[in-house]
């Protein structure tokens, strides 16, 4: 038996994400409430610059003098200019006075020293899809959860964004080139079908749209998209690979939809992957019951994630019960797969993942 | 039970972090031997979340082979072994599979102290994160307080280790560096404070126990520079471990469950790779070096005169940790073990794609190659850190090379699954680079570490799986170390086989010449027997 890693490329099925504060804040949505992918579900104070004070050596005192001499505590606010600390009384000549560099509020004392953070800024967490608020965590965050479409990807760089998908490849095979993308992208999370270049990149950020999705983006491409200001989600990994057939049709058959992009990716420690969510809801459908994956078997629709194969689709037709040797020289236990086009292959067990 | 011994069967799993193996141990004829292998993949990420279900995995491979049910219905351990034969005596486990302790290091000078704590570290599942130094060292650059506090909000570190200050020296520097901690722990959320460890100035200790007050969890250990020019660093590596295990190990989802299958405590995988690695040298009094290219740790484990040291390199290996080496070693450096040509973008996007698909294996020839010049290149870079581990020991002549070992031991799916052993013995030979004349040993089923835990509850049983099915012999290696010009006849040298057959060959400075093997001599590294007479020609 063998469990491979899982995939998903849905059509239809109910997705539940968790939606957090970076830290403790406030929650706004309430349970049950529908929700719009703009609408702000949680917020929170982010701090600002930090600013220690040498009260000690600018009032000449030592620590275990310093409290007299104090006039704010931890969590006061303070403004630009206002006195933290002095030493004398009232009006006297001699009067030392300790201000503060910056507006902002005393986050600590100690060892002679005060330390500010300047004005914090307000972060404001969206819903990121449209759905039902199914669980609220006080001070933390909520679950939404949809019916929908579901598309994970594998490398994906910035961060969330939502707009209508825009197909801008006829074949999985087919770069996102330059001259498809055009003003009528504005706004549009647009699809291609193999890789990008550099300079479809740049006509894309001009024409100012919200994501991009593509089989694959070349490792020299790959800080360039990472600074790219909105997500690129590639689907099959990093070189010149087409997109899964599979992952192809599905967002060509979800085109001109509302979608909502993620380009968060981390791949150990509590895996997070790139991924695209097309909400369905209200529009009639029912997903059908949820599957716990397991065991490879015959008939499983699987695809290929490493060379020579890599991204090509297929059907495991058998599991044969002997290792085999592979064209590296190792001998290695797999699956006989029918691929789309390449006719049946022995693929190692390591070198599949279920998708569906 | 038969034979008068408690234990007779015995699973040990590796939990690893992209695989998990298990090994099955039985009694036959009298005596523990290795029966059977299980590999799964890791199962401690989303959606599984709960690494029993990759162990459960990798014994159901065993039940395959060996038509033997060790899983009840539900799923749990037989335990102990049943009349029938279903079922195992115990079951014992070793995990790297938890994200490493992310540290901060605080101390005075970053050439001494804290190169004395990196040294504390080097054997736990650490990376440092940053270092806060009053000297600020060969940078010279000037970080304010601003900054110091501000690199630990920032990173928001497992633990701070603050180092300095030999006993009975000067407490105010460590107390200022303890200031800085303590301020930036007042600035943090409880549960997200570090736990403070001091292995500073032992005078210091009620200073900075002040300092901190309540402001993080301080725990004192001794200190690791004692006097200048004496290290001591085994406190603080016991306490690092403490915390590893506390903060990261009992969080690996499902670990619970792992526990309590477990008739003795969980070990980490390093350490139960050392304790083999130390058995091997007191058996057999030998200079071992042991070496596991894992998925996100490379380690090289030895016993040279006696003394035994542990390397690790958390942030290198073959899946999650690629691309580092790659960036860290080069792709020239790593390119240029290739007997063809292939273009760095094509390396990059390879070197990428198995970051991202960590589970992987190479299918084609170029794949696989590249995947061992990689292996060099991680092996390399760790084997940087053991040297430092090896200096000034009698064994180790030439500083800058390896030292004379009897046995080298190379672990990890990179050598276990070459697809020739001679793949396997040239990846050793290129990275290690031994000299003098060393056996070359393979952990072919990945049974170091299972050993290594085996070994705390029945020795008996690792000693003699190791003695009949341990490691696969990869040969013998004779290096002589000397100058010469390249081409030049080095040495003359003569082998005598058990059966009187006798070989002579001369060999040029520079080249490697492979000696066949005995016919039908058991690949096992304790049973060579050869006669092999070298004459040094140039200057060797």
């Amino acid at each position: 038996m063998y469990y491979p890693s899982v995939t998903q490329a849905t059509p239809l099925t109910v997705i539940k994400r968790e939606r957090l504060l970076p830290m403790r804040g406030e929650v706004l949505a309430s349970m049950g409430a529908r929700v719009e992918s703009s609408d702000v579900v949680a917020r929170a104070s982010v701090g600002g610059d930090l600013h220690v004070v040498d009260v000690g050596k600018t009032l000449s005192v030592k620590g275990e003098d310093l409290d007299q001499y104090l006039l704010k505590a931890v969590g006061d606010t303070v403004e630009e200019g206002e006195a933290i600390a002095a030493k004398g009384r009232g009006r006297i000549p001699l009067r030392r006075v300790c201000r503060s560099p910056v507006a902002g509020k005393i986050v600590a004392i100690g060892s002679e020293r005060v330390v500010l953070e300047s004005r914090a800024e307000t972060f404001e967490l969206h819903a990121h899809f449209r759905g039902t608020v199914i669980s609220v965590m006080p001070s933390l965050g909520v679950v939404i959860e949809t019916v929908g479409a579901l598309v994970q990807g594998v490398w994906g760089a910035g961060g969330e964004a939502q707009g209508v998908l825009k197909m801008l490849a006829e074949d999985p095979k087919e770069n996102l080139e330059a001259e498809a993308i055009d003003v009528g992208c504005h706004g549009s999370i647009i699809v291609g079908g193999s890789s990008i270049d550099e300079k479809a990149l740049e006509i894309a950020e001009q024409m100012q749209v919200r994501g991009i999705v593509v089989g694959s983006i070349g490792v020299d491409l790959g800080e360039r998209a990472s600074d790219f200001p909105c997500p690129v989600i590639a689907t099959e990994g990093m070189g010149q690979v087409p997109m899964a057939s599979v992952i192809f049709e599905l967002l060509r058959s979800n085109a001109g939809r509302e979608a909502s992009i993620s380009g968060l990716t981390r791949l150990r420690w509590g895996t997070v992957r790139p991924e695209i969510i097309i909400p369905l809801q209200g529009r009639g459908a029912t997903p059908p019951p949820q599957q716990l994956r397991g065991a490879l078997e015959v008939g499983a629709q699987v695809r290929v994630i490493r060379q020579p194969y890599l991204g090509s689709v297929g059907q495991v037709v058998s599991l044969p019960s002997q290792p085999r040797v592979v064209d590296s020289g190792a001998r290695l236990r797999g699956a006989e797969v029918e691929l789309e086009r390449k006719g049946r292959v022995f693929v190692p067990y390591a070198n599949l993942e279920l998708i569906g | 039970m038969a034979n008068g011994l408690d234990i007779e069967s015995i699973l040990a799993a590796d939990c690893g972090s992209t695989m998990t193996k298990v090994i099955l141990i039985d009694v036959a004829d009298g005596q523990y031997r290795f029966v059977a292998q299980g590999e799964a993949l890791s199962t401690i990420e989303p959606p599984q979340a709960d690494v029993l279900l990759g162990v459960r995995h990798a014994i159901g491979q065993i039940e395959e082979a060996t038509g033997r049910l060790l899983l009840d219905e539900k799923g749990q351990l037989i335990t102990p072994e049943q009349a029938s034969g279903n079922g195992v005596d115990a079951f014992v486990a070793t995990t790297s599979a938890a994200s490493p302790l992310r540290l901060i290091l605080a101390g005075l000078t970053r050439d001494v102290s804290i190169e004395s704590a990196r040294r504390a570290i080097s054997s736990t599942y650490a990376l440092v994160e940053d270092t806060i130094s009053l000297d600020n060292g060969a940078q010279r650059e000037k970080r304010s307080a601003e900054a110091r506090i501000r690199i630990l909000q920032r990173h928001q570190p497992d633990a701070v280790l603050i180092v300095g200050g030999t006993d009975g020296g000067a407490t105010a520097p460590v107390a200022d560096i303890a200031e800085v901690v303590a301020l930036a722990c007042s600035i943090m959320d409880g549960a997200a404070r570090p736990q403070i460890v001091f292995a500073g100035n032992k005078e210091a200790r009620p200073l900075v126990a002040e300092i901190l007050g309540g402001k993080g969890e301080l725990r004192a250990v001794d200190n690791v520079r004692p006097a200048l020019d004496v290290e001591n660093l085994a406190a603080a590596r016991e306490e690092m471990d403490t915390l590893y295990r506390e903060r990261k190990v009992a969080r690996i989802p499902g670990f619970g469950g792992l526990s309590a299958w477990s008739s003795v405590a969980v070990l980490l995988t390093t350490r139960a790779f050392g304790y083999l690695i130390q058995y091997l040298a007191r058996q057999y009094a030998l200079n071992v070096v042991g070496v596991d290219i894992g998925g996100a740790t490379v380690t090289v484990a030895s016993v040279i005169d006696g003394h035994f040291t542990s390397v690790s390199r958390n942030d290198l290996g073959l899946s999650h940790n690629v691309t580092r080496v790659s960036t860290e070693a080069g792709f020239e450096n790593i390119l240029r073990w290739l007997p063809f040509d292939m273009e760095v973008t094509e390396a990059h996007n390879i070197i990428a794609n198995k970051q991202l698909r960590p589970t992987t294996v190479p299918q084609t020839r170029r794949d696989l190659l590249l995947e061992q010049a990689i292996a060099r290149e991680a092996l390399r870079l760790t084997l940087v850190e053991a040297q430092q581990s090896w200096a000034g020991r009698p064994s180790v002549p030439y500083p800058g090379l390896f030292p004379f070992s009897d046995l080298i031991v190379g672990g990890g799916g990179v050598l276990a699954h070459a697809s020739h052993y001679g793949q396997a013995a040239l990846i050793l030979l290129d990275a290690l680079q031994p000299i003098g004349v060393s056996n070359l040993a393979l952990d072919v089923t990945s049974m170091s570490a299972p050993l290594g835990v085996t070994a705390t509850i029945e020795p008996l049983a690792a000693a003699q799986v190791v003695e009949r099915d341990g490691f696969l012999s990869l040969g013998t290696v004779v290096a002589p170390v000397g100058t010469a010009r390249e081409g030049e006849i080095a040495l003359q040298l003569k082998i005598t086989y058990e059966d009187g057959r006798a070989l002579e060959m001369e060999v040029p400075y520079g080249s490697l010449e492979v000696l066949p093997r005995a016919k039908g001599q058991p690949l096992n590294w304790k049973v060579e027997r050869w006669v092999l007479s070298l004459m040094p020609v140039a200057d060797l």
